[in-house]
């Protein structure tokens, strides 16, 4: 054997010497006798973040099943907290359904563990579905067991648990194959979860594995979850028992899950006894038939609406028992009709898909020989149904995981349907105009994915028909808005050609068809909107081909828009995009004309947002801006030695943020920008002599004191901050308080200096360093930078 | 040499794939690979339980924001001599700030028994189980179950060659030759490890 491998650590040639170090690298030597008075016999499992061992008890050598946190996630503290948890929640549930717990602590190597009693019966998992040997092989053993889980989880909520991770491989069965529900791991108070939001990003980690259990509610934007969503879980759980499959597959995406979801809750009635035949499992493995109630029981328990939901588990378990006894259900059975009324009104995704399938049907009627009546009702029919649909596909799609796709597939549907319909009804304006809109929005489609020349042949068909039909009285209005949208869209694919002539031609073309709706209908503030972005275009193109003065009129006309659509329609959230419209504008203008100091742009900015803070004063975000275009303002006029004016700007801009911060203390932006400020107000204060330094003192302090505040701002807010606070060091030190400065400075570079090039670090120290000396030199100084 | 497994990224890609536009995936990766190293190593310098946690997210933290800028070149100095640098400040930071905190009359901490040994020498040892650790998961993914068997039972149970040979229904020759191609195996899995990472 060679003894001189370079590569290999020194020693590792010998194979004794390497099994010894082996043995103590992989530290099952240490796992040993790692949880105190117990010896870990065997592993039973591991799981994604622990390791479950079968364990003696020493004392009394009792069977119990140790769980251990895995090394590696140590650090990750979230892992640790859900098994401190479970055993914060396990120790106040004592039920005969719930698993009991032990006891908890670190072992040697700190890793958290939990000694449970130990369920030989292993998980539920294993003896789904129903007729497989054991506790589920008949209907009414399985639907008792199933009852029983509910009975656990009842308990729980009774006692304000609420579990969030129910799923088969989390219910154990113990020796006698009675259900025992686990791992509480992710569980909650129902006290915390009223009105709290989850950090969303941070859980949907965890929630990857149980995701096909989990209730519309706990996967959605707030992740609000109650008791019932506990009961959703229970039903997918039911669901699986009846049929041996879950509701979702386990390996779908979340786009998947929505629209599985959606087609179950359509199609649930009649949908257990349809899988079980078709997977075999009736009636040959299952020797009895399934109750027809047994539908509706799974149906009310996986209601999408929890208000629709079993609003207990007690009462999904006495349903279930009444299934087994022959009793009348409380589960109400949905008629079709308010079912599908029901399901237009909450998911208008699947009203889309729906609706295709709908419109598909009625153009085919149209086609086929029939009553003049009933075809003209479902043409109408379908006709309204397309519009409701090509609105949402304007408006709610993007909300959608996946939407684009999604999109995309509905809007291609939706041309074909019009193409269908327009075939017996040749020339109908109403389906052409539908039939334009689908091809202006699968255009603008193109375009984000891309495809520029797609969209624009695209584009073009839909021109072809909307000139026409906006000579046709009945269609005018709704064409001529798509006609100016598709002009704008043309002008915009021109634009980024590079071919400006073409794009202003198709703009101001789309101007003068908006000018022409909003004067014939002033209060029509979709009208107005409109001709507020086709100024805004105009004026951008004219900016791109050095046009000031062209550019100049179109803005101009920008702002009064914008005060008349909001002085129409207050509420609307896009006005927000219109006065930000109108500031970038000016400042694009501004930097091309070369004119104008910062100061003036600013000081126009605030004007502008001053006036939306006193339209909406109770929102939030004005007022933020105010506040950071004041600040931004008082830089530019410090930097021109407007002293004064600066320190009564930076002061106003710390009172607004003081208001905000006291309104809402989690905003991390809030927080990082009143520091800056009060940073910037200490500084002009000294610079001004000032005597009232010390109230922003102390506030500057305090804040840098509070630890770790800083370490969670985002990178540029660091560097800003960096900046502010060596400006401010360098004010104090001339004004003779080094020490003061030398503090701050110090404070600053601690929490987040790391945030900084490695050259700006090295600066800053040196700065930190002379200011420090400096202060030194200062015998007895009253701010001796001991903190 | 064989090519690396598309499952494992060797740690140059790995290197490669963070330097400029780290990618989740990429550093979920490297928090998998170096946190027990690094858990460990912290462990045996005497820092406490909340101290280590703290560390480990200052550890990766720091070297999240230095690795895009951070170009791996062997001839510039190994990985593993790199990583201790921040992890050793780091662990200094943290000692420091726990220090102050206390004068300030924080809570008293779980500490760490600190190691007798010097720091440096810590790390060598760590670095060294963190590759054993590596070869030996590789080993497992790569053997058919049975021949781990063998080698694990001689590694961890470190039964005799009878022993195993008993348990596992085999011959004593065939576990010595099992074993010995399992070893083979580990050690080239290390070289190549090390000719990667150092």
């Amino acid at each position: 054997m060679s003894t001189s491998d370079p590569l290999l650590p020194e020693g590792w040639e010998d194979d004794e010497a390497l099994l010894a170090e082996l043995q103590s690298a992989l530290g099952e030597g240490i796992l040993r006798d790692a949880v105190p008075g117990h010896r870990l016999v065997r592993e039973l499992g591991v799981g994604g973040q622990a390791r479950v061992f079968l364990a003696e008890r020493l004392a009394d050598g009792a069977v119990v099943a140790v769980k251990v946190l895995e090394l590696r996630m140590l650090p990750n503290s979230r892992a640790a907290r859900r098994l401190e948890r479970e055993l914060e929640v396990l120790q106040r549930l004592e039920h005969p359904g719930i698993v009991r717990v032990h006891e908890g602590g670190l072992t040697r190597c700190w890793r958290p563990y939990l000694v449970e009693e130990y369920l030989p019966g292993g998980a539920l998992k294993r003896v789904l579905p129903l007729g497989a040997p054991g506790p589920c092989a008949d209907l009414d053993g399985a639907l008792e067991l199933f009852a029983r889980i509910c009975d656990a989880v009842d308990h729980a909520h009774k006692r304000g648990v609420v579990h969030r991770d129910l799923k088969p491989s989390n219910v154990l069965l113990d020796a006698e194959g009675s259900p025992k529900v686990a791992d509480f791991g992710i569980a909650r108070e129902i006290a915390e979860l009223v009105g709290a939001v989850e950090p969303v990003a941070a859980d949907t980690v965890g929630f990857v594995g149980s995701l096909a259990y989990a209730s519309p509610e706990a996967t959605g934007a707030a992740r609000d979850v109650d008791v019932r969503s506990d009961v959703f879980s229970l039903g997918v759980l039911l669901f699986e028992l009846l049929t041996g499959i879950p509701v979702v597959p386990h390996d779908a995406t979340l786009r998947e899950r929505v629209l599985a979801l959606e087609r179950l809750d359509d199609h649930l009635p009649s949908r257990v006894h349809r899988l079980r035949r078709r997977r075999g499992l009736l009636p040959a493995a299952a020797p009895h038939r399934l109750p027809r109630e047994l539908d509706a029981v799974v149906a009310e328990a996986l209601a999408l609406d929890r208000e629709e939901r079993y609003q207990s588990a007690a009462a999904l378990a006495a349903d279930v028992r009444a299934v087994v006894d022959g009793r009348p259900l409380l589960a109400r059975r949905l008629g079709p009709m308010r079912r599908a009324v029901r399901f237009v009104r909450r998911h208008p995704t699947a009203v889309a898909s729906l609706a295709l399938a709908m419109v598909a049907t009625a153009a085919f009627a149209v086609q086929e020989v029939g009553r003049a009546r009933e075809r003209r009702a479902n043409y109408a029919w379908a006709l309204d149904t397309l519009g409701v649909l090509l609105d949402q596909a304007v408006a709610g799609f993007e909300r959608l995981v996946g939407g684009e796709a999604y999109r995309g597939e509905l809007l291609r549907s939706a041309l074909d349907a019009f193409e269908t319909m327009l075939q017996t009804h040749p020339g109908d304006p109403a389906l052409r105009l539908g039939r334009a809109r689908c091809l202006l929005l699968l255009g603008v489609l193109h375009r984000d994915e891309g495809d520029p020349a797609a969209a624009l042949t695209a584009y073009r068909r839909a021109l072809d028909d909307l000139r026409t039909l906006v000579a046709v009285p009945k269609v005018a209005r709704d064409a001529r808005r798509a006609l100016s949208l598709t002009l704008v869209r043309i002008g915009d694919v021109r634009k980024e050609d590079g071919d400006l002539a073409a794009a202003e031609r198709h703009y101001r073309e789309a101007l003068s068809v908006d000018q022409e709706r909003a004067a014939a209908a002033p209060e029509d503030v979709t009208a107005l909107d409109d001709l507020f972005w086709s100024h805004h275009r105009l004026g951008h193109l004219a900016l791109m081909q050095e046009d000031l003065e062209g550019a100049r009129r179109a803005f101009a006309r920008l702002e009064p828009l914008a005060d008349r659509i909001q002085a129409l329609d207050p509420e609307r959230a896009a006005n927000w995009n219109l006065f930000f419209a109108v500031q970038r504008s000016w400042a694009a203008w501004d930097r091309l004309a070369g004119r104008g100091p910062a100061r003036e742009r600013l000081a126009r900015a605030e004007a502008a947002v001053r006036r939306r803070v006193e339209t909406s004063p109770g929102l939030w975000f004005p007022r933020f801006q105010l506040a950071s275009v004041l600040g931004a303002l008082a830089a530019a006029e410090a930097e021109e030695g407007l002293l004064a004016e600066a320190l009564r700007h930076a002061a106003e801009a710390r009172r607004i943020l003081v208001e905000l911060e006291g309104a809402d203390p989690s905003k991390q932006e809030v927080a990082a920008l009143l520091l800056r400020t009060d940073l910037e107000v200490l500084r002009l204060q000294v610079l001004l002599g000032t005597e009232a330094t010390s109230v922003t003192r102390e506030s500057v302090l305090a804040r840098l004191a509070e630890d770790g505040s800083l370490s969670r701002l985002s990178a540029l807010d660091r560097v800003a901050l960096l900046g502010a606070a060596e400006r401010c060091a360098l004010a104090l030190a001339d004004a003779g308080r080094p020490g003061l400065g030398a503090r701050i400075l110090a404070a600053v570079l601690e929490d987040i200096g790391d945030a900084t090039t490695e050259g700006d670090e090295a600066r800053l120290r040196a700065v930190l360093g002379d200011l420090e000396r400096r202060a030194g030199l200062q015998a007895g100084g009253e701010e001796g930078g001991n903190r | 040499m064989e090519p690396a497994r598309p499952d494992e990224p060797t740690r140059t890609a790995l290197l490669r794939r963070l330097h400029g536009d780290p990618d989740a995936e990429a550093w979920n990766e490297f928090c998998t690979r170096y946190s027990e190293l690094v858990t460990n190593y912290c462990r045996r310098t005497g820092l406490g339980a909340d101290d280590c946690q703290e560390l480990f997210q200052e550890v990766f933290f720091a070297l999240f924001q230095r690795l895009p800028r951070f170009r791996y070149d062997r001839s510039r100095g190994r990985f593993r001599a790199y990583l201790w640098r921040v992890v050793h400040n780091q662990a200094m930071a943290i000692r420091r700030r726990r220090g102050r905190r206390r004068e300030v009359g924080g809570t008293a901490w779980v500490e760490g028994q600190a190691s007798a040994d010097h720091p440096d020498a810590i790390w060598e040892e760590e670095w060294r189980k963190h590759h054993l650790r590596r070869a030996v998961e590789r080993l497992r993914r790569e053997l058919p179950s049975r021949h781990y068997e063998v080698f694990r039972l001689s590694a961890y149970e470190r039964l005799t060659a009878a022993e195993i040979a008993q348990r596992c229904g085999t011959s004593v020759q065939m576990v010595y030759k099992l074993r010995s191609q399992a070893m083979e195996r580990l050690r080239t899995l290390v070289r190549r490890q090390i000719e990667e990472e150092g």
